[in-house]
């Protein structure tokens, strides 16, 4: 059918079908990305805006926030490469292989959260971990177990881990529901085999049913990359970057140093940044997923 | 090497019962198929073998040993699955010496059984290979590589042959026949198919229903079918079946003619008036001259309402009593109209009495008889 199209209309008609989404990729993707990379090479406004080449990119070299922040987004990464996808991994196993009674229900519960838009999970969170009135803070206190007295997003030693859990909590059904789809396309015969063959749970896991999601796991772990890399909003509505930049992020910084600190030349060469290497991991989940 | 005693065997899912009161002994070294058509409950019955399904009644003993709160790798059976159940991302060695790794066997030991199962399977030149890279017949070898390695005491085979073409069927059971004298274990085998099962098997349990309908020798089953069932299952093309009534000089056939049958003879002269039906197979109907060799010869005018050339032979069909065609066979083909008639020869010696209503078989008992509908032990 697409190929007796194509013969009776050519090239041109394949162009003409693609041209609006090219048209809208081009407006609102490459665009603005082009500008924040002309941008980047200018000075700020207020000092000219003239061409400076890759002044803001050495600045950037030498700002110990923007290291903060990449090294936020590094452990962040990491943090959620164990706690999403492992953990996510974990329960789905546990789904898909132990729990034979409310499986639906539990996945509901677990898949929920990522129904919310990210905004609301960190104002819910931001009220649950109140540092005065909080749902939290009562808690702990009705239990009669210390609290910090400002707060865990207030707290410098357990903000982060607290965005950490929470990002986690916001993930961790979806990452179990790839996983899980996955794994339900396991034959069942391979873990009747593997239990003729004397493997216990943890072995089959191991060489059975990792194996058998590599794919699966390789495009979540992207997903986490990426997504991890960008990440914003649940940092901003939580913290914003605080106390005293523990939890600063790139996107953060990004968004501090345009609107706050007034450089906007400065954050696009950040934005820059976050770019090419959102590319280079996207390139890599293409590449993963053609050879899957 | 094992027996396996089978004892009052049932099985429930929730309020249905699927297997009801199985009986049957496996001696050491048989090799046993299980036959019958799709829900019988054969697989079932194997897989409670193998400890992949609980027992809802009755034991199981392998070795003389009651397996049934034992686990499946501990019961000293291996399996081979219909869709060979080979671990994708592991070489063909990966896969056959599995077992012995999680084990914990040393590498040296897993590295000698599975070259020893290789060289019996002739894979040694695929142990690199993963299974996405074999063939059909590969993969199952390789399937029943896994299973000779861990030198089980029963092998469980859950309709090995089902997933490759008519010509690769016919050269792996040559292959399982040959690795079964080659090893000598204990073996189950479930299909559907009873030319696999006539051609492999040592003894045959035909199942229907969750029950032994019989159980027997090829042979027994093939000349002696305990049921009307069992004759029409076993035979390909099956048994030719009418329904009739038996007369003091044979079966008067519904709508047809008097086939005269020795009633006494047969042991069936107090039958004298009951509802049976009356078989007999497509090789014991030729026309004269065909190389069958008829004891006791009874000849009708047939009308060919259709034929099918084999090559061979000819099958033909022609209209008898009320229940739709019979087939003959014509051994020295020719090419027949239709319409046209035909002296067809029956052996009636080789005749066959079930009754109408429990399709049991009347006269010329066997001893396997008696394992019709009870369960019963052969």
């Amino acid at each position: 059918m697409a190929a007796t199209i194509r013969r009776r209309h050519g090239t041109g008609f394949d162009l003409v079908m693609i041209a609006p989404a090219l048209a809208l990729f081009g407006l609102f993707i490459v665009w603005p990305a082009v500008q924040a990379l002309v941008t980047s090479l200018h000075a700020e406004p207020t000092r000219g805006g003239g061409f400076v080449g890759v002044a803001n990119y050495r600045d950037m070299a030498s700002d110990p926030v923007f290291w903060i922040a990449m090294k936020n987004n590094v452990l962040f990464i990491l943090c959620n490469l164990v706690f999403q996808v492992g953990v996510g991994t974990v329960f789905a196993a546990l789904i898909d292989q132990g729990i034979r009674r409310g499986s639906t229900v539990i996945r509901t519960i677990i898949f929920a959260p990522l129904v919310i838009a990210p905004v609301a999970i960190g104002v819910i969170w931001a009220m649950l971990l109140e540092p005065n009135f909080g749902l939290v803070r009562q808690t702990f206190n009705a239990t009669g177990l210390p609290f910090p007295r400002q707060g865990l997003l207030g707290n410098p030693d357990l903000a982060f881990a607290s965005i950490v859990a929470v990002g986690a909590w916001n993930y961790i059904g979806f990452m179990m529901t790839i996983m899980l789809a996955a794994m339900q396309g396991i034959p069942r015969d391979l873990y009747e085999a593997a239990r003729l063959d004397g493997s216990s749970p943890l072995q089959t896991f191991w060489n059975i049913t990792l194996p058998g999601v590599r794919g699966a796991l390789i495009l979540c772990a992207l997903i986490v990359v990426v997504g991890s890399f960008k990440t914003f909003e649940l940092v901003y509505v939580l913290t914003r970057g605080g106390p005293g930049n523990t939890t600063q992020v790139l996107g953060t910084y990004i968004v501090e140093a345009a609107f706050q600190l007034f450089r906007p030349n400065y954050a696009a060469g950040m934005s820059v940044v976050v770019l090419v290497v959102a590319i280079l991991f996207g390139s890599l989940q293409v590449w993963s997923g053609r050879r899957a | 090497m094992a027996d396996v005693d089978i004892r009052n065997l049932s099985k429930d899912y929730g309020a249905a019962r699927v297997l009801h009161g199985v009986d049957l002994s496996i001696a050491d070294g048989e090799f046993v198929a299980l036959v019958g058509p799709s829900g019988c409950g054969k697989s079932t019955t194997l897989r409670m073998v193998a400890g992949l399904e609980s027992v809802s009644d009755g034991t199981i003993a392998i070795g003389g040993a009651v397996v049934n709160e034992v686990e499946p790798a501990d019961r000293g059976i291996a399996m081979v699955f219909q869709s060979y159940a080979l671990y994708p991302h592991m070489s063909v060695a990966g896969n056959m010496g599995y077992a012995l790794k999680v084990a914990g066997r040393p590498r040296d030991e897993i590295r000698t059984r599975v070259a020893e199962a290789a060289r019996i399977l002739d894979l040694e030149a695929l142990l690199d290979r993963r299974p996405a890279d074999l063939s059909g017949g590969q993969r199952q070898r390789v399937a029943m590589g896994r299973a000779i390695v861990r030198r089980p005491k029963v092998f469980l085979f859950d309709e090995p042959l089902s997933n490759l073409d008519a010509k690769l069927r016919t050269q792996m059971r040559t292959e399982i026949k040959r690795i079964h004298r080659q090893v000598g274990a204990t073996t189950v085998y479930v299909t559907h198919d009873q030319v696999e099962a006539m051609t492999l098997a040592d003894r045959i349990v035909i199942m229907r229903d969750g029950r032994l309908e019989q159980v027997g020798t090829p042979e027994d089953v093939f000349d002696r079918p305990a049921s009307a069932f069992v004759a029409a299952f076993i035979g390909s093309p099956p048994m030719n079946l009418a329904a009739g009534r038996l007369e003091a000089g044979g079966v008067r056939l519904d709508g047809g003619a008097t086939v005269p049958l020795n009633l006494p003879a047969r042991g069936l002269a107090d039958a004298v008036g009951r509802r049976v039906l009356f078989g007999l197979r497509p090789n014991d109907i030729a026309p004269e001259g065909h190389g069958m060799d008829a004891a006791e010869p009874w000849e009708i005018e047939a009308t060919v309402s259709a034929a099918e050339p084999l090559g061979g032979e000819t099958l033909v069909f022609f209209p008898m009593g009320e229940g739709g065609d019979w087939i003959g066979r014509m051994l020295k083909p020719r090419a027949l109209r239709l319409g046209e008639t035909i002296v067809l020869r029956f052996d009636l010696a080789r005749a066959h009495v079930f009754d109408a209503e429990t399709g049991a078989r009347l006269g010329g008992a066997t001893h396997e008889d008696r394992t019709i509908n009870q369960g019963g032990r052969p």
